[in-house]
Order: structure tokens, then C-alpha cells, then sequence
């Protein structure tokens, strides 16, 4: 097919430009705050609205500082403290709760930000980065599925800037990542199954083990869909023939190294080859002032995992309809990627296998999470959790777009979602993820909104996060235009792109 | 045979051998089938006796103590079944309750729940199968049910679930056939098995109205009003036989033919305590009601099969490839929900869920009701959902893995710790240590204290109870003649003995050796043991 010259130059400038204005737009929402260096280089601090506010982040931030600073996976007494609580003691010794594998491949970046006296602030920049190449893989599966190319840009872009996934790219955390995670592997499952794409997935799989435990579960279905790609059954007059392809062994070859970081991991911190720090359980570490009081069950019947079917309806409630994290309630966009995923698996754009697949792990994602003990993620911003289940959900906003860009009722239902999911996210990067559940905002002493009324209250309240904002546009505007003007940026930009939708991609669905 | 080159490894298997199982897996009788799950029964009832639970439920002990009184008393016989609760289960056990190990071990109980759990395990393959669904749908959903801890606890305990959920399913499985053939014996059948139904559990008798309905409706349908007449009234005749025989039961032991519902040891006189207590809050709250059963509905299913048996029902209700008779009939599966989303509106059930109403467990076994029928319609889903077979039963593993893992059955949760559980084990075992060779009658009420008369481990003949006629009389008006311990909540006139016995002058040669938090016991004074009868006297009473 012949595609005009100028048409191509088109692309790859709105391409350009929109990987530009999200970069800039991420940029602008880095939290910290001024100083001679910048606040939060040198100062542990955990202040509210600041990059440590989550002990999630600060953990693993900590441990990335332990490994460069002090070459040992156990906290210093200084590092403990600034991440308490997500820390457990082991012989005496204290050690990060988490997987090691978010705070492995941050330690570049945390050497090259010493070297240009900015750890923290070059440290952090590693989700920004993910969350941009979560956006160009979003983009090239979106097409994958039949999407046009500015639908497909669209979905991307949808992914970054209306969701609650734009919150977590101004963290130190897994979700980022872990959805790059879900991304490369539906990627390796597209199309012929080869020995790369098995050694892909089995490094995805190797990744996923140390970066957190329930991603195995999260990338089980594509390493299923693999295997049975890689198994021929033949039946003859007198024999069924099971064959199993020799390129399945790439998925043994890439998981392996990184099991032995696993394995390695665990024996240092936990002296077991398969005893994560998490398992060892929170209860082993008391706070200064505090004894813990270890609880010891009566029963079998009285011990349960930190994942419980009991907790699943709950977890369901928390997570598909409360106000407090309901991925509909802060993430409304992935209706357009349902209605999306709809029309691919209708208009026969994938296999039943491959259908089932997507399906099979976000279902898995979400029955997972709603069985975790703490649905909620703790203090956080809208379903964390979720953010995997949400970008993948965005990879089929494009089909949606596509098919529907020109039905009245489409835009409009559209342009509603997309300034509703914009302006709440927008309002939670540039201000906290420290929002409580319902039950503890209501216990406390001056009780705080359990939503992100809490972010728009602090936007009123002329307070922000942005370091940019707090160097630079403090004296020139108040927070409140700040974020309209953020905000417009990013309505603007989405607008460009629906209207280069409407021009340029064809209507193939 | 195992062999590779430069591309694959193989496995080559030679046909016959899977021509060998594929007539096994085809042929699946009900006959294998029944042995697994005997097994599976056996082996869940065995575990459960050893780590103590089979007993735990309060009830469970009551059961097991109205059907030795039968046989075993001061005053046997058949009255002893009593008036609050259906007698099919205790009649059941009279065969075999003599026996002490059975009596004891709760074995004599438990063995109806495990033939009740055989049973609709094997009806709900049968369903299925009637409703066209295939090999793997049927499967399914006889996994589904058997997959589910709150089952495999019911049916090793001497409760009445099981027993009730296999009359149940039988009557419905019957009814839906008599839809599909119009054959007068399925319909005959479905009466049966809903007689027997409405002789376990009050639950049953709704299902019979229900029934009823259906039966009518859909003879109107098919012939005149005359015939409709006429088929309803044969269904009746046979389906609520029981019901006429609990009343006449009611009347001629009780004098009054509505003494189990109004009676003072009815669930309605308990009702009636509660909700002067404050704590019957679902009466006349009907949202309340069916959110509180919902949630013993999602907890003791695991939430998951609901959502899947929600989507099945719908499927199966639209499916014009089934019958539009049939559809309706399968309306009779839901019939616990809509039973006992009444009976707490109406304020003749209590039902705890732990932070949703009160803060402990109590009676939140009544959410199993609905399992068969949230396996019939799964296995129907996973029949019709063909392209989404290995995404649904993927996740209901999923699910289910991380449910035994985590040993989740509220059922034990409210027979350990709920308001289900009465652990009585001091007061108990004082009773037999000091008793137990020792002569000597126990006067203790059986409908405050049934537990104790069970965990004691002594003979029921050693008690003086509110059944033992004559003996209970004398016991009460002239206590140091006739009992040698006194079992009772002291100050608590809702325990018969202490009401009876508190105001005698023969109470004040009774000291008080023992005081646990369910009840105290008192023995008679030393110095007056020399009247005291201490062998069954009184012969037989009528």
C-alpha cells in the first residue's frame, strides 16, 4: 500500500509531539520541593505530597540507597527508620518488605543522580520512563488489535493521563512496571511463537518473580497460551502424537538468572531460598515505643494468607464499586477499553484461546487483589492494584475509538469520561496518594475525605507537589490555575489527536 | 513412546490405549461416581471427628440427644422426638443410636448428612444432564459442590443441611422431570422426596408452596382447570402428608396442633427473647434481610461461583433450546433464597453475620442452601459457554485453591467461635469425673443444657429431664429424693430446673460444688443421701 509522503510525516510528528507533551506533562507533575540541592536529595523526609510520602516508595528507595551507599541489603538504623513500616527484622538485622527487583533497576539511575547531585529526583525518574514506554507499547498493541494509528497514540496517551497509573509515575513502586510487565507479554504471545519471544517471556516471568510475587499469577494465563502454543497435537489412525517444540526450552533459559536472583535474594534476607521477606510477616517488626505482639493462632482453622477467599467479596466492593478505589470510579476510561474488548473479541480480531487469555489475567488481577487482606493498597490514590488491569483494559480504547469516532452519542460519552478521568488524575499527581481508606479517614482526629475530594481540597487549599510548580510558576499563578492549566494541556493534546483520528485512520473494525 | 528431532519432542500415546478411556470417561455411572464421593465423604467425616469439629455445632449435640432419648431414657419412646424440630433426622438415626459409639461419635447423625451430600452431589450431575449439559459441565458443577469446605463440614456433623439440601434437590430434580415428560411418577416422586423435605427443615415447606404453584401452573397450562384441580390436589396429597402428620404429631402429644411454631421452646419464643434483647434486626427490614443472607450466601460460597451462577442463570432462563416449562421449573432452585430472605424479614429466623448484624457468627450456615443450585447453574454456563470453558474454570480454581488453602468455611468459623458453638467441656467433664461412678440421678433441663448431657459421656438414663414424665415431676417438687446433682443456670428463670426447683424446700440440702459460665452444679448433702432413690423406680410410663 502506497501511503502518501506526507501523510507519514504527519504521523511521526504527532507521534513526536505526543511523546513530548506527555514527557513534559510528567515532568512538571515531579514532586519535590526547592532548595540548594532540591529538598528530598539528601533529606529523608516523608512529608506528605512529597516523592516519600508512601513507605512503599520509601522502602524501596531505601534499599536502592543500602545497596550503593552501604553494599548490603540490610537497612542501616537510618534507613529503617525512614522505611518503617514496610520493613521486617531478621536476626536482629532489618530488611526492605519487598521484592528487590524495582529497587535492582533503579540503582542506575540513583548512581547517575549522585553523580549529578540528584539522587532522589533521577532515582524517580524510572517510572516517568516506564510509564512512557508503558504508552508506546499500549499504542503498538492498540493497532495489533485493529485500532488506527491516532486511536491507537489516543489509547496510550488515555493510559497516562486518565488513570490513576499517572499517580504512581511520581513513585518509587511496582505498578508501572508490572503492567510493562502484562504489556510484553501479550506481545509475546502475539503472532508465531518463536524461540525469542520464549526466551522474552521467560525473562518477563523471571522479572515479574522479583519485582513482586503476584505478578506470576497476573502473567500465568500468557505463559499458558505460550505453552499450548508450543504443543502440536496429532491424531492419526493409530497414534496421538504429543509434540512439544524445542523453542519452549528459551522460556527455562530466560526465567533462570533471574531465579537465582530470586533464590539469592531470599537467602540473604531471609536465609531460605524461597522465603520471601514479605511472608516473613509484618508482625515480626514493632515500631519504636511499640511491642509486637505476635499473634498465634489457636486453630488451622484461625491462620489464613495474606490472600483469603473470604476477603473477595469485600475485596470485589473495594475495588469494582466503592468511591474509595473503585477502578470505575477513578479509572471511568476503561469502559471505552471494555466496550473496546468487546468488539475485538466479537469482530473476531483475536482467537477464543488468546480471547480467554486477556480475560483470564485480568479476571486473575482482580479476583487476586479483592482477596488480598488490604484491597485498599493502604493510604493510596484510586486502585492501585489495578493499574495492570487498567492500562491493559486502554490497549482496546483504541478498537472502541476507532469503530466509534464518529458516533454523536460515542463523543459525547467519551469527551465526558475523558474530562472526568483527566481532572481527578491530574489532581492526584500533582497533589498526594496518601488518601486513607474509609475506615481509618473516619477514626481520625481531624477526619480527611477518603477519595480525591481530598486532592481537590489541597488544589483549594493552593497546596501541590510539583516541584516545578513550587520553583518555578509558585509566583506567577496559584495552584488552582496550575492545574487547569495541566489539565488542558492534556484535554488539548487529546483533542488533537481525535481530530488526526477522525481525518486520517480508517474504520477497519 | 518418547522420541524427538531437530524441532519437537514427542510423546506418542497408541490410540487404543485412549479408546480405553474414553468409554471410562463416557460412561462415568452414577455408580463411580457415588464411590468417589463416598470416599471423599468418608475421608471428610474421619478428619473432622479427629480434629473435634464434627461435634462442635451446639445443635449438632441436641440432635443427637432427642434421637437417643428415643431409645435410650427413664422414659423412651417415640414421643422423645420432641416438637421444635422436624423429626425425619432423629427418626433416621433411631436405627443405630442405641449403639454408644455411634450416639457419641455423632456418627449416628452424620450418616444421613453424608448420604444427603452423596445424594445431591448425584442429583446435580442428573439435573445437568437432563438440562443437555455435557460431560465437563456436569463435572463442574458437581465439583463446584463438592469443592466447598462448608459442605464437607456439614456433611460430617449430625446437623440437618445435607439431609434437607438432598430432599430438596431430589424434589426439584423430580418436579423438573415431571415438566420435561409430563410422567404422573416423576411428579409422585417430586412429592416424596418434598414430603420428606418438609419433614427436616422448615425450609421445606416453603418449597412445597412453591411447588405447588408450579404444579398448578403449569397443569393450567397444558389442560383444563378441572384437571389442574385434580393434579394439584395429588400432588398435595402426597407432598404435604407430612405437614398434616407434624400437626396431628403436634396435637395429640402437645395439645396443640401449632406448638413447634408457638410452643415456649419454639423459634419463635427465641425470636421473641431476641428481639426484646434488641438483636432481631432484620424483622421488618426486608433490604437488611437480603443483604444479611446474601452475605451468608457469598461467604459460604466463596463469592465468585455466585457471580458465574448469576450468568449461568440468566443463560439457562434465556435458552429457548430448553424448554419454557422446564425454564420455570429450575425457578424452584432459588427457592431457599426467597425462604429465607422471608423468614428473616418475618422475623422467624436469626441470622449473625459477623460485622453486618451483631458482631459474632450465628446460624450462618443457612447460606449453603443455596449450593446446588449455584453448582447447576455453572455446570450449565460452562456447558454453553464453550469458548470461555478454560477461562471459567481456570479462575474458579483460582478461587478455590486459595479457599482450602486458607481452610475458609464460615460454618466452622460459627461452630468454633460464633453463637453456634456451646463449649461446655468444664462444666462436662465435672460431671463425669463425679459421677460417672458414682450412683445417682442428674436433674438438668434438656432444652437449656442438651450439650452437657452429651459431652458428659454418661448414659441418658442417669438424667432427670423435662421428657421423663414422672420422674422429672417428682424430681422437681422433692429434688433431695431424687437427684443426686443439680445442673442449672443459678437466678436464671428461663433454665426450667432453677425455675422449678429454686422455690422447693428440698433445694436447701443442695450445695453448690461447681460453677462454670454455662451452668452450676449442686449436690446433695452428704447427710441426706440416705433417702435418696438412685435406680429407675417408676417403671414404664405412658
Amino acid at each position: 500500500m502506497n501511503i502518501p509522503q506526507r501523510t507519514m510525516s504527519l504521523r511521526k510528528y504527532a507521534v513526536a509531539a505526543a511523546f513530548v507533551v506527555a514527557a513534559l506533562l510528567l515532568v512538571l507533575s515531579v514532586k519535590g520541593q526547592p532548595g540548594k540541592p532540591l529538598h528530598f536529595q539528601y533529606d529523608l523526609d516523608p512529608a506528605t505530597g512529597g516523592p516519600f510520602e508512601s513507605s512503599n516508595s520509601r522502602s524501596r528507595y531505601a534499599l536502592v540507597e543500602s545497596l550503593v551507599d552501604n553494599h548490603t541489603v540490610y537497612l542501616s538504623p537510618k534507613l529503617k527508620l525512614f522505611a518503617d513500616p514496610d520493613i521486617n527484622k531478621r536476626d536482629n538485622r532489618y530488611i526492605s518488605v519487598f521484592l528487590p527487583g524495582i529497587s535492582f533497576l533503579a540503582i542506575p539511575l540513583y548512581i547517575l543522580g549522585k553523580a549529578v547531585g540528584l539522587p532522589q529526583f533521577v532515582t524517580y525518574l524510572f517510572n516517568p520512563l516506564i510509564a512512557l514506554g508503558n504508552m508506546f507499547l499500549i499504542s503498538m498493541l492498540s493497532r495489533r488489535f485493529g485500532a488506527g494509528k491516532y486511536a491507537g497514540l489516543l489509547s496510550g496517551f488515555l493510559f497516562l493521563f486518565a488513570t490513576n497509573g499517572l499517580a504512581y509515575t511520581q513513585t518509587l513502586t511496582q505498578h508501572q512496571f508490572t503492567l510493562s510487565l502484562v504489556l510484553l507479554a501479550l506481545y509475546a504471545i502475539l503472532g508465531k511463537s518463536t524461540f525469542k519471544k520464549n526466551v522474552l517471556m521467560g525473562i518477563l516471568i523471571g522479572v515479574a518473580l522479583i519485582i513482586d510475587i503476584p505478578n506470576v499469577f497476573i502473567l500465568a494465563p500468557f505463559v499458558l497460551y505460550l505453552f499450548f502454543q508450543n504443543l502440536v497435537i496429532k491424531t492419526t489412525l493409530r497414534r496421538v502424537v504429543v509434540k512439544v517444540k524445542w523453542t519452549l526450552v528459551g522460556l527455562v533459559i530466560g526465567t533462570l538468572p533471574f531465579l537465582m536472583v530470586f533464590m539469592g535474594y531470599n537467602y540473604l534476607t531471609t536465609h531460605s531460598l524461597f522465603t520471601v521477606a514479605q511472608s516473613v510477616g509484618y508482625g515480626t517488626y514493632s515500631a519504636p515505643g511499640k511491642t509486637a505482639s505476635p499473634v498465634i493462632p489457636a486453630s488451622i482453622y484461625d491462620t489464613k494468607l495474606a490472600i483469603d477467599s473470604r476477603a473477595l467479596l469485600q475485596g470485589l466492593s473495594v475495588l469494582l464499586i466503592s468511591n474509595e478505589r473503585s477502578i470505575f470510579y477513578y479509572n471511568a476510561i476503561v469502559l471505552i477499553g471494555i466496550l473496546g474488548l468487546v468488539l475485538v473479541i466479537k469482530g473476531r480480531k483475536t482467537d477464543e484461546y488468546l480471547a480467554q487469555t486477556i480475560l483470564g489475567s485480568l479476571i486473575v488481577t482482580v479476583l487476586l487483589y479483592a482477596m488480598f487482606h488490604d484491597p485498599w493498597g493502604g493510604w493510596s490514590f484510586g486502585p492501585r492494584y489495578l493499574i495492570p488491569v487498567t492500562g491493559l483494559l486502554t490497549v482496546f480504547a483504541g478498537s472502541a475509538l476507532t469503530r466509534y469516532k464518529r458516533n454523536f452519542l460515542f463523543i459525547v460519552l467519551f469527551a465526558g469520561i475523558f474530562l472526568y478521568s483527566t481532572s481527578i488524575n491530574v489532581a492526584g499527581v500533582l497533589t498526594t496518594n496518601n488518601i486513607p481508606p474509609k475506615q481509618e479517614a473516619d477514626r481520625l482526629l481531624t477526619p480527611i475525605p477518603y477519595t480525591y475530594a481530598y486532592n481537590f481540597r489541597l488544589i483549594q487549599d493552593n497546596t501541590t507537589s510539583s516541584l516545578v510548580y513550587n520553583a518555578v510558576f509558585k509566583k506567577a499563578m496559584n495552584v488552582q490555575t496550575f492545574f487547569i492549566l495541566y489539565t488542558s494541556i492534556i484535554v488539548l493534546m487529546g483533542l488533537t489527536l481525535y481530530a488526526l483520528m477522525l481525518r486520517h485512520d480508517d474504520t477497519n473494525l | 513412546m518418547i522420541s524427538f528431532d531437530k524441532k519437537y519432542l514427542s510423546f506418542g500415546i497408541q490410540i487404543r490405549s485412549f479408546r480405553r478411556l474414553v468409554p471410562f470417561f463416557q460412561s462415568l455411572s452414577t455408580f463411580t461416581i457415588g464411590a468417589i464421593l463416598v470416599l471423599i465423604s468418608v475421608y471428610e467425616y474421619v478428619l473432622y471427628t479427629k480434629n473435634g469439629l464434627a461435634l462442635a455445632y451446639n445443635d449438632a449435640r441436641s440432635h443427637l440427644d432427642i434421637g437417643r432419648r428415643v431409645v435410650e431414657n427413664l422414659k423412651p419412646g417415640i414421643a422423645q422426638l420432641g416438637s421444635v424440630w422436624l423429626p425425619l433426622n432423629h427418626i433416621l438415626m433411631v436405627p443405630t443410636i442405641w449403639n454408644s459409639f455411634m450416639w457419641h461419635s455423632g456418627l449416628s447423625g452424620a450418616i444421613q448428612s453424608m448420604a444427603g451430600f452423596v445424594v445431591t452431589a448425584l442429583v446435580i450431575y442428573a439435573m445437568l444432564k437432563e438440562l443437555n449439559v455435557g460431560l465437563l459441565g456436569r463435572l463442574v458443577g458437581l465439583g463446584i459442590f463438592v469443592a466447598n469446605i462448608n459442605i464437607l463440614y456439614l456433611q460430617s456433623t449430625a446437623m440437618t443441611e445435607l439431609l434437607l439440601l438432598a430432599t430438596m434437590t431430589m424434589g426439584v430434580y423430580e418436579l423438573i422431570l415431571w415438566h420435561k415428560s409430563d410422567n404422573i411418577l416423576n411428579l409422585v416422586k417430586a412429592a416424596f422426596w418434598i414430603m420428606l423435605a418438609t419433614l427436616t427443615r422448615y425450609d421445606g415447606w416453603f418449597l412445597l408452596a412453591y411447588a405447588t404453584g408450579l404444579v398448578f401452573i403449569q397443569t393450567w397450562r397444558r389442560y383444563d382447570i378441572k384437571r389442574t384441580e385434580g393434579v394439584t390436589v395429588l400432588f398435595l396429597t402426597l407432598a404435604a402428608w407430612g405437614i398434616v402428620l407434624w400437626l396431628l404429631w403436634n396435637l395429640l402429644i402437645f395439645k396443640d396442633a401449632f406448638y413447634f411454631a408457638f410452643g415456649p421452646f419454639s423459634a419463635h419464643t427465641q425470636q421473641e427473647q431476641l428481639k426484646k434483647a434488641g438483636v432481631l434486626v432484620t424483622q421488618g427490614n426486608f433490604l437488611l434481610s437480603l443483604k444479611v443472607y446474601m452475605y451468608a450466601l457469598f461467604y459460604n460460597s466463596y463469592t465468585y461461583p455466585i457471580i458465574l451462577a448469576i450468568i449461568g442463570a440468566v443463560g439457562l432462563w434465556l435458552d429457548k433450546k430448553i424448554t419454557q416449562s422446564v425454564r420455570i421449573a429450575s425457578t424452584a432452585l432459588l427457592a431457599p433464597l426467597f425462604f429465607n430472605v422471608l423468614a428473616l424479614y418475618l422475623g422467624f429466623s436469626v441470622l449473625f453475620v459477623q460485622g453486618i448484624s451483631g458482631n459474632t457468627w450465628f446460624n450462618v450456615r443457612y447460606g449453603i442452601m443455596l449450593m446446588p443450585t449455584i453448582a447447576v447453574f455453572i455446570g450449565y454456563l460452562v456447558d454453553r459457554a464453550k469458548a470461555y470453558r478454560l477461562l471459567i474454570i481456570g479462575t474458579l480454581i483460582f478461587v478455590l485453591l486459595f479457599a482450602f488453602a486458607n481452610r475458609d468455611a464460615v460454618t466452622i468459623d460459627d461452630a468454633r467461635v460464633g453463637s453456634s458453638q456451646k463449649n461446655v467441656s468444664q462444666v462436662s467433664g465435672y460431671l463425669k469425673t463425679a459421677a460417672a461412678n458414682e450412683k445417682g440421678f442428674i436433674l438438668i433441663s434438656a432444652a437449656s443444657h442438651d450439650a452437657i448431657i452429651f459431652s458428659s459421656g454418661l448414659p441418658m438414663s442417669r438424667f432427670i429431664h423435662e421428657g421423663t414424665g414422672s420422674y422429672w415431676r417428682s424430681a422437681t417438687t422433692s429434688p433431695d429424693h431424687w437427684a443426686k446433682w443439680i445442673v442449672m443456670r443459678t437466678y436464671d428463670n428461663s433454665d426450667l430446673t432453677w425455675k422449678s426447683v429454686s422455690k422447693v424446700p428440698g433445694f436447701k440440702y443442695f450445695h453448690k460444688v461447681a460453677s462454670y459460665p454455662f451452668a452450676d452444679v449442686y449436690e446433695l448433702d452428704a447427710a441426706h443421701t440416705t433417702q435418696l432413690i438412685t435406680s429407675p423406680i417408676l417403671g414404664k410410663q405412658k
